[in-house]
């Protein structure tokens, strides 16, 4: 079912030098079946609104009409709990089988905001309720959406994002959805990642329709989950994931998968061919583990990559990779949007020009990342600190931890049409806190 | 990990301050507590002083100490483990029983889960249960509520009631539609209606100023920071 590959960018090692080599794991998703909505297992999903008093008007307006439509994609056997916070959290419509839908809406209805951001508490409610609506071990998530900083109660980011991770153990993961551009991104984000979810935003209430849609149809199609890569270097050989994915117990935590996706590593080898080698030497062996959607175990491995030694006259010859090559400088340039950020947070922008810059030769032949660095241009032009911030955050991360599509579309080009074939959750957004401009042959799935 | 049995094996256990480090890393060790780093002599007596170990009791010029010491600090070194500060861990333990910190071991009951409860739920209890343990954040306070249950004149009610004729509002009708939050330092944030923002002028600008100055030194507003206000 899962299908685990190691592709070198280059297939050969260079004898008599120290060698660094970049190899792309790829754990590939089978595509998706040509099943009905009933076949698959009912969603838990805990809905977690911010209805405190910055969420006033329109805000609040479009999150309460962004979650009406969460509860019509819905079928009536999946489970759903909403909860809403201001300076306490409240369960307006407790988790359990949505049934027709009118008891989730008439509950949306009547949010109205108040007070301050008891962003934690609102978490450990939401939580509480997936507890109580899942069948035991089954997986349940909880997305939360606030416009603002967490003012009450634990406010402590990497406090709060333990909590996530030790849920995200449970099976309980947490997706996060920041409005606006004064939330807090690093709590957001942090949770988001500890707690094995996704991290979105919207500039404004409108942007948020399509993270709403990319975490509904992700929930839909997830095929494995908990999905663990296991990585072991050869003899001599140094290893380093390039994505910075979180590790744990030796292993790197990835993604969950979702049908005609693919979760992957760049991993940098660095070995030493000076004097007597093997003409054959193993580099790099892994093997993943994770949980399809019943719970079953699931996996592949391991796989070893071992590739012959050459002269320079031979192994210069040799074709690069071309798809290792785009992830990479992905890679490179999401480290160096990383850089920017911070360098924006301390309003150094010759920096942050500095740095766009350099990401931008670095991007190359990669239109979409160029995509995205326009985007962080236009918002470095405006000096616009928060809005910078937070559109260089979400976008490193979004490069570093996406799906990439599994079929054989080609990351060398990127048009709107392309991507609107491709489900929600493969696409890649020009900007991260703003809606996809529609294209005419959209496909919304 | 090694195989854990319980804590509970070693209840009658009592011993010296470097009986208690030794018992200590290695009960860590065999129950996978992630801070597995020795623990010394020294190290309890800090924590006795910062009260998250209890006194303990005394033969003659030794201490002696005993399970539930044994207990607290492999509880703490957990905790900390995960994050929190000595601090919080003391506040946690004042309210919470010996069950319910030997509760955050491995390998023991959990007081209020039964064996068929999600484990899920018994570690979301222990977030709540902390939660509830913590001192209360910062709590807004309204100046105009502050001030509305006071006689007499000062320096802050005054530059308020001007700031309100500077804006052009009705006393008392100030209502937000939509809110900005600038967070002018660390813990220091101004949130002032949206719409407002956009069309501030100097003049308005210099009044919150001055207003927002005399509010911050004046003590019956401090004073009412300790009060709660939605």
């Amino acid at each position: 079912m899962i299908n685990l590959k190691i592709v070198p960018q280059i297939p050969a090692r260079l004898e008599n030098h120290t060698n660094t080599l970049n190899a792309l794991v790829r754990v590939v998703a089978p595509s998706a079946p040509k099943t009905t909505a009933e076949d698959r297992p009912p969603l838990n999903l805990s809905l977690v609104l911010d209805r405190s008093g910055s969420m006033a008007g329109q805000p609040l307006d479009e999150a309460k009409r962004a979650a009406e439509q969460i509860v019509t994609g819905l079928r009536p056997t999946d489970r759903l709990a909403i909860v809403a916070f201001d300076n306490e959290a409240e369960v307006m419509h407790p988790g359990g089988p949505l049934g027709d839908g009118r008891a989730a809406c008439n509950a949306i209805a009547q949010i109205q905001e108040r007070g301050m951001t008891a962003l934690h508490d609102g978490w450990m409610l939401g939580v509480e309720q997936a507890i109580a609506m899942r069948e035991p071990a089954t997986p349940a998530r909880v997305l939360l959406l606030s416009d603002g900083a967490a003012n009450r109660g634990l406010t402590e980011p990497s406090a709060i994002a333990a909590d996530c991770a030790r849920m995200a153990d449970h099976g309980i993961t947490t997706s996060t959805c920041g409005l606006g551009h004064h939330f807090n991104e690093h709590l957001m984000a942090e949770m988001a990642r500890a707690g094995r979810g996704n991290g979105y935003y919207g500039e404004t209430a409108e942007d948020l329709a399509d993270p709403f849609a990319e975490e509904f149809d992700l929930l839909r199609n997830i095929c494995a989950r908990q999905m663990q890569l296991q990585l072991s270097a050869g003899e001599g050989v140094e290893l380093l994931v390039l994505n910075r994915y979180t590790e744990k117990e030796g292993s790197v935590l990835l993604p969950d998968l979702a049908y005609d996706g693919e979760a992957w590593a760049v991993v940098e080898l660095r070995f030493d061919e000076r004097g007597e080698q093997p003409n054959e030497r193993l580099l790099l062996s892994a093997l993943v583990r994770g949980r399809d959607k019943d719970g079953k175990d699931v996996g592949d491995g391991p796989v070893h990559l071992r590739l012959p030694r050459l002269p320079a006259s031979a192994f210069h010859a040799v074709t690069e990779d071309e798809t290792v090559r785009a992830r990479t400088r992905e890679l490179r340039a999401a480290e160096l949007q990383e850089q920017a950020q911070v360098a924006a947070r301390r309003q150094d922008w010759n920096e942050v020009d500095h740095l766009l810059r350099e990401a931008q030769s670095e991007a190359g032949e990669n239109p979409w990342v160029e995509q995205a660095l326009t985007t962080l241009k236009s918002l470095a032009e405006k000096r616009n600190t928060e809005g910078f911030s937070k559109e260089a955050m979400y976008s490193v991360n979004r490069m570093r931890s996406r799906l990439a599509a599994s079929s054989a579309h080609s990351e060398k080009s990127y048009d709107l049409d392309m991507e609107s074939t491709k489900p929600s959750y493969l696409r890649r957004k020009m900007a991260q806190g703003k809606r996809m401009p529609r294209s005419q042959n959209r496909n919304d799935g | 990990m090694l195989g854990h049995t319980s804590i509970d094996e070693v209840r009658d256990w009592t011993g010296d301050a470097e009986a208690l480090a030794h018992k200590t890393t290695f009960w860590a060790r065999r129950l996978g507590v992630e801070d597995t780093s020795d623990v010394t002599v020294r190290l309890i007596r800090d924590y006795a002083q910062r009260h998250i170990l209890e006194r303990p009791r005394r033969e003659g010029k030794v201490a002696i100490y005993g399970w539930d010491h044994l207990v607290r600090l492999l509880a703490a070194r957990k905790l900390l483990s995960e994050g929190w500060p000595l601090q919080k861990i003391a506040e946690f333990f004042l309210v919470s029983s010996i069950e319910e910190i030997r509760a955050l071991l491995p390998g023991s009951p959990t007081p209020r889960a039964t064996s068929a409860e999600d484990p899920a739920l018994s570690d979301l209890r222990r977030m709540q249960d902390r939660a509830s343990t913590r001192p209360t954040a910062p709590q807004m306070v309204s100046a105009e509520r502050a001030f509305s249950r006071m006689r007499g004149d000062s320096e802050a009610r005054n530059a308020l009631t001007s700031l309100r004729d500077t804006l052009g509002l009705e006393q008392g009708k100030l209502r937000s539609q939509q809110m900005t939050r600038i967070e002018i330092a660390p813990g220091v944030e101004l949130t002032i209606e949206t719409r407002r923002l956009k069309n501030i002028g100097a003049r308005e600008a210099e009044a919150i100023a001055h207003a927002v100055s005399a509010c911050l030194t004046d003590p019956r507003i401090r004073a009412k920071g300790e009060d709660t206000n939605d």
